[in-house]
């Protein structure tokens, strides 16, 4: 294996802690130079193959002026251990040679740095879009041409846009929002309505953001404190984390529900002449069904509090994707329901999530959904799409 | 940290409202930080309930602006024995899940135990010496990262406290992972350095190995008849446990201890050599909790604390850890976690990082399993 292929098969942050390492190890090496090192890891995960590190390290050290040797021969033992503190991974030498131990550290880049980037698809029907150490409340993508696609995400005081090009992303805009409202469970949703205009309903205002040529936001008091999902207006409780229960239809029409975390009712394409079906996730932990009347017809226990209508795709039947229930210490999983004559039936294999879902709504083409998740392992947060694929 | 233990209701997104019963066994006699605490336990309460009273902290870790400015107000206060805290709808990092909670004080740790099986607490905190104990009667139990250090700390000026052999062969008499395993039931870590592992990455390189022989051997080079009285803590039963057995190490070793308690909160006799000390880390960060400790050892134990710098590396953190180590002025023994005993309706609970308050400002309450 050559020097080049070793480094180039460690993470970049890996690299340079080796790089950084072996100056001091090299500095620390008895007369004779000759060196025999081991690695070991007793950090919780470290994401690199021990072998590439140590041909890596040793290389490296060679390259100062240090002889490889054997174990046995060897003037020098150098023992190198990948450890982590409180500030992230670190690779710790100790030295022996000539009776004496020396120490010698380096830190590796910390974690959010190696690992805020767009990551590849995550499995078939999640495919993860963008992950940050900063919370994301809602997120949307369009493309603004053929090569090239803007990714809006929404946290709780700012709306940042990236464009992607490829395999590249820019950090190209990010505006802050002035939230009225603060909760301990923000919850923010966009609209993108095309490339270059969006809007953000979030801490009690809307910002409406548009290209015009230059990045331009407006936010004011969202009077009546109304979220249009889809062709209806859900009025939210900005200073808490739920809906008061009331809907307004596109006709002015107004629907009073129990307050609820999230709502959904049937698409077009399944709910034929009856449109006034809707299951409300509500805050007392019950989903309920309710068919145009005050009185809900079902009540769906063992529901979480995100719920959105899942693709129409899957047969003429109205589905709805639903959250697991326990808490946000622990990790999430979206099970899709049909609903038919009153009943919810589990339809398939839940989707295991490695964390909690802070946010499902369905996407405008009304083809998938958007879920925020954040990873309880890694600690980010990840905007991902989820696709509903039958038969699965 | 320990998962949770079952639930019932499906509400995963955070659900208002409820009331959290709090049990401590420190006794709180003033919630304002001016007055000062009768002892540590009632210090280290006393700061929980302020955090929980001011919006935030100043750089030297007093508290800053107004008593109501945090996510809960005082409501009620009856000296010594109960609180009231109702969540502060103004709160700038916005409203408590909580509507209240509850703070019954003095409760013994057998009490408090008792209440959280039988539903009539929420929340307590455990001496880790229990937390096996708690979990095997169904009590469900969550653990921080170790983060007190329980240490021997030499009284600067004291003959036998000034012979470094005396104080390395006591160090290296002390059977650490038999305390870990007996007295504390699994629940800590051998300590051979001032950080912990999760904290520095490099207390690995301490050892924390028993060497009775080689303690032996230092001991013996000493003229006279040595004696080294350890002073430590007579209302702590962890620090008496401890001592005791430092005590039979130290014979065992031939080196001659013996354990003197004192009351909280009064000051060592004056015939102590060496005290337990607990040290709670300020700070999950190394420079940050060892420039701590170093400030509430150094007085006393005659070591360096002069503060670490901004930007101090690594490789410089461990090498004046090191340094105040390999002086044995201060003998690590072993690392404890905080425990904590929670009700079955406790939800999004996380055992806060060493120097955190209690969480209650992001815990809810679902419905009892």
């Amino acid at each position: 294996m050559t020097r080049a292929q070793t480094q180039s098969q460690l993470p970049p942050a890996w690299n340079e802690a080796v790089h950084a390492l072996s100056e001091k190890i090299a500095a620390a090496l008895t007369p004779s130079h000759t060196f025999a090192a081991s690695v070991t890891d007793i950090s919780s995960a470290s994401p690199v193959d021990l072998a590439i590190l140590r041909q890596t390290l040793a290389d490296q050290i060679v390259i100062r002026g240090g002889r490889s040797v054997e174990d046995a021969s060897a003037d020098s033992v150098v023992q190198v251990t990948i450890s982590q503190s409180a500030d992230g991974f670190m690779l710790v030498a100790e030295i022996h040679g000539g009776g004496a131990t020396q120490t010698a550290m380096a830190m590796v880049g910390h974690l959010e740095e190696a690992a805020a980037q767009p990551s590849p698809h995550a499995g078939i029907e999640r495919r993860i879009m963008w992950q940050q150490s900063r919370p994301i409340l809602d997120f949307g993508a369009a493309d603004l041409d053929t090569s090239h696609t803007l990714l809006y995400v929404l946290g709780a005081d700012r709306l940042e846009m990236y464009e992607s090009s490829g395999n590249a992303q820019v950090l190209h805009e990010v505006r802050t929002i002035a939230r009225l409202y603060a909760s301990r469970d923000p919850r923010g949703r966009l609209v993108v309505t095309d490339a270059t205009h969006v809007t953000a309903f979030v801490g009690g205002v809307r910002c409406d953001s548009q290209w015009s040529p230059s990045f331009a936001i407006e936010c004011h008091e969202n009077a009546g404190q109304q979220w249009p999902v889809g062709p209806v207006s859900w009025r939210f409780d900005p200073s808490r984390n739920y809906f008061s229960g009331s809907m307004t239809f596109s006709n002015s029409l107004e629907a009073k529900f129990p307050a609820f975390y999230s709502a959904a009712s049937p698409s077009a394409e399944t709910s034929g002449q009856n449109n006034s079906r809707w299951v409300v996730a509500g805050i007392d932990g019950h989903a309920q069904l309710f068919e145009g009347s005050a009185a809900a017809v079902a009540t769906f226990d063992g529901w979480g509090s995100d719920i959105a209508t899942g693709a129409p795709a899957c047969g003429s039947q109205w589905q709805v994707l639903v959250t697991g229930t326990g808490d946000w210490t622990e990790t999430d999983r979206l099970q899709l329901y049909e609903i038919r004559d009153h009943r919810a039936i589990a339809a398939g294999q839940p989707l295991e999530v490695p964390g909690p879902v802070l946010a499902l709504w369905p996407a405008a083409d009304g083809k998938s959904t958007r879920v925020v998740v954040r990873n309880l392992e890694s600690g980010l947060y990840e905007a991902s799409i989820v696709t509903v694929s039958c038969g699965k | 940290m320990l998962g949770i233990v079952g639930r019932a209701d499906p509400a995963r997104r955070p659900k208002y409202g409820g009331t959290l019963r709090v049990e401590i066994g420190a006794v709180v006699n003033s919630p304002d930080p001016a007055v000062a605490a009768a002892n540590p336990e009632e210090a280290a309460a006393k700061e929980r309930i302020s955090a929980l009273l001011y919006e935030r902290r100043n750089a030297d870790g007093t508290f800053a602006g107004v008593a109501g400015s945090g996510p809960f107000r005082l409501a009620e206060w009856d000296p010594g024995k109960h609180a009231t805290l109702a969540a502060n709808p103004e709160f700038r990092g916005g409203r408590a899940f909580l509507d209240s909670i509850e703070i019954q004080m003095g409760r013994a740790a057998r009490d408090r135990l008792l209440d959280l099986e039988v539903d009539k607490a929420d929340f307590a905190e455990i001496p880790p010496e229990e937390a096996r104990r708690a979990t095997e009667r169904g009590v469900r139990v969550s653990t921080s990262q170790p983060e007190e250090l329980l240490a021997i700390a030499f009284v600067a000026g004291r003959p036998i406290a000034e012979d470094a052999r005396a104080r390395e062969a006591l160090s290296r008499s002390i059977d650490r992972a038999a305390i870990v395993n007996f007295i504390l039931q699994k629940e800590g870590e051998a300590a051979g350095g001032l950080l912990p592992q999760w904290s520095s990455g490099t207390a690995f390189l301490f050892s924390t190995a028993v060497d009775p022989a080689g303690a032996k051997s230092l001991w013996s080079q000493i003229s006279g008849s040595p004696k080294i009285v350890l002073g430590y803590d007579a209302s702590d039963s962890l620090e008496q446990s401890v001592a005791e057995r430092i005590v039979v190490n130290a014979r065992d070793a031939g080196i001659s201890v013996t354990a003197e308690g004192t009351l909280a909160g009064a000051s060592a006799p004056a015939d102590c050599d060496a005290r337990i000390v607990r040290l709670p880390m300020a700070a999950p960060h190394p420079a940050v909790a060892l420039t701590r400790f170093l400030a509430v050892l150094g007085p006393g134990s005659g070591i360096d604390a002069t503060p670490l710098a901004d930007g101090t590396s690594p490789q410089q953190i461990y090498d004046r850890e090191r340094a105040i180590v390999s002086g044995y002025r201060v003998v690590p023994i072993v690392w404890l976690p905080q425990v904590y005993g929670l009700g079955a309706r406790v939800r999004d609970w996380k055992a806060p990082a060493a120097g955190e308050g209690w969480p209650f400002a992001d815990v809810w309450i679902g419905d009892a399993q």
